[in-house]
């Protein structure tokens, strides 16, 4: 079974209570799919920390800010298939990677 | 514009860096920063700016000094507490060197309010607590074309980038939008480590000596004392800067 690592980070970190983990995952399995497999595993506050919502002048947006194999998913000039790319054995995400927190204001 | 003789006693150890000189230090002494934050990071990052000779330091927060900011927030100690942090940051910069101009910004940074707040500088330094401003910034910055440095830090970890749009990727490149606000941990010497990149990239920028992190992020993990460099990218379709 292939299997691909997780890396947490800050915020994440907080929630998962471990720094590290790999998971086996079906294959061709879908970045999109995966981490609606980890919103599962660890709530929907894990989620609120991997997805940014909201809205840009006007426009609404929900957009994770992970990064595979130390490229951010949004970069089509890696993944053309953006959220829709398969994870590969061997595979590394890295989940709240840049600090993005802050206190409330 | 000339430096005067305490000028020139004062910023010695800098002027004697190989392509610095007269020349450098006036460019300094001509520059105007904007840093966004009195706190944490606004901190390191004034204190050295100052001490650099930066002419001319637009330094904005909007709260006051707290106890429980004094583990880390060096520009401010127990008798600024109730006070404004921008004009706390004042006295202890006047203090530090009297040659340059502290200009105490007392407002919240708004989308209304950015452009009348930040005004016209030659580079912007983030040393904000919360992604909603620094997005503003970003923005503010990329349609303005001013540099601008941005840096975070947590608990014993930081991270930091030059952004210089168009050349550049901007901020919502290497991160979308914000993410829940939550009171984390910091250490002090997090702060400073992290502002002390800041304050460094911003006196090479400003005095044309060195390269700085543009296109790059650099990640500091103090636990284990590791520093890693992530190459960062524009987004072709960022509703910011446009990915071009």
């Amino acid at each position: 079974m292939p299997t691909v690592t997780c890396k947490y980070f800050t915020t994440v970190l907080d929630i998962t209570k471990k720094d590290i983990e790999t998971i086996e995952v079906g294959s061709s399995i879908t970045v999109e799919k995966f981490l609606d497999q980890l919103i599962v595993k660890y709530g929907e506050k894990f989620g609120r920390h991997i997805y940014a919502e909201g809205t840009l002048d006007g426009k609404p947006y929900k957009t994770p800010n992970i990064y595979l194999n130390k490229s951010r998913i949004q970069w089509v000039q890696d993944f053309p298939d953006g959220l829709k790319t398969r994870l590969k054995d061997g595979d590394v995400l890295w989940l709240g990677l840049i600090i993005g927190g802050g206190k409330p204001v | 514009m000339t430096l005067s003789e305490s000028e020139l006693k004062r910023y010695h150890r800098q002027m004697i860096f190989p392509n610095w000189g007269e020349e450098t230090q006036l460019r300094l002494k001509g520059s105007k920063v904007f840093v966004a934050g009195a706190g944490g990071l606004g901190s390191p990052v004034s204190i050295y700016l100052a001490v650099a000779g930066v002419g001319t330091i637009r330094i904005c927060d909007f709260s006051t000094p707290e106890l429980s900011n004094l583990n880390r927030q060096i520009l401010h100690d127990d008798t600024r507490i109730g006070k404004n942090k921008a004009l706390s940051a004042q006295e202890t910069l006047r203090r530090l060197n009297p040659d340059i101009t502290v200009e105490p910004v007392v407002e919240k940074i708004t989308e209304e309010s950015v452009a009348a707040l930040v005004g016209k500088v030659d580079l912007i330094v983030d040393c904000m607590d919360n992604f909603e401003t620094r997005q503003l910034l970003n923005k503010y910055a990329v349609k303005t074309r001013i540099p601008m440095i941005h840096a975070g830090v947590y608990g014993m970890r930081g991270q930091i980038t030059f952004i210089k749009s168009p050349e550049t990727p901007c901020l919502w490149c290497m991160h979308t939008g914000t993410v829940p606000q939550v009171v984390f941990p910091i250490v002090g010497a997090t702060a400073g480590v992290i502002g002390c990149l800041e304050a460094l990239e911003a006196i090479k920028y400003l005095s044309g000596v060195g390269t700085n992190l543009m296109g790059r992020m650099l990640i500091w993990d103090g636990f284990n004392m590791e520093f890693t460099e992530l190459p960062q990218k524009k987004m072709p379709d960022c509703p910011v800067c446009g990915g071009k």
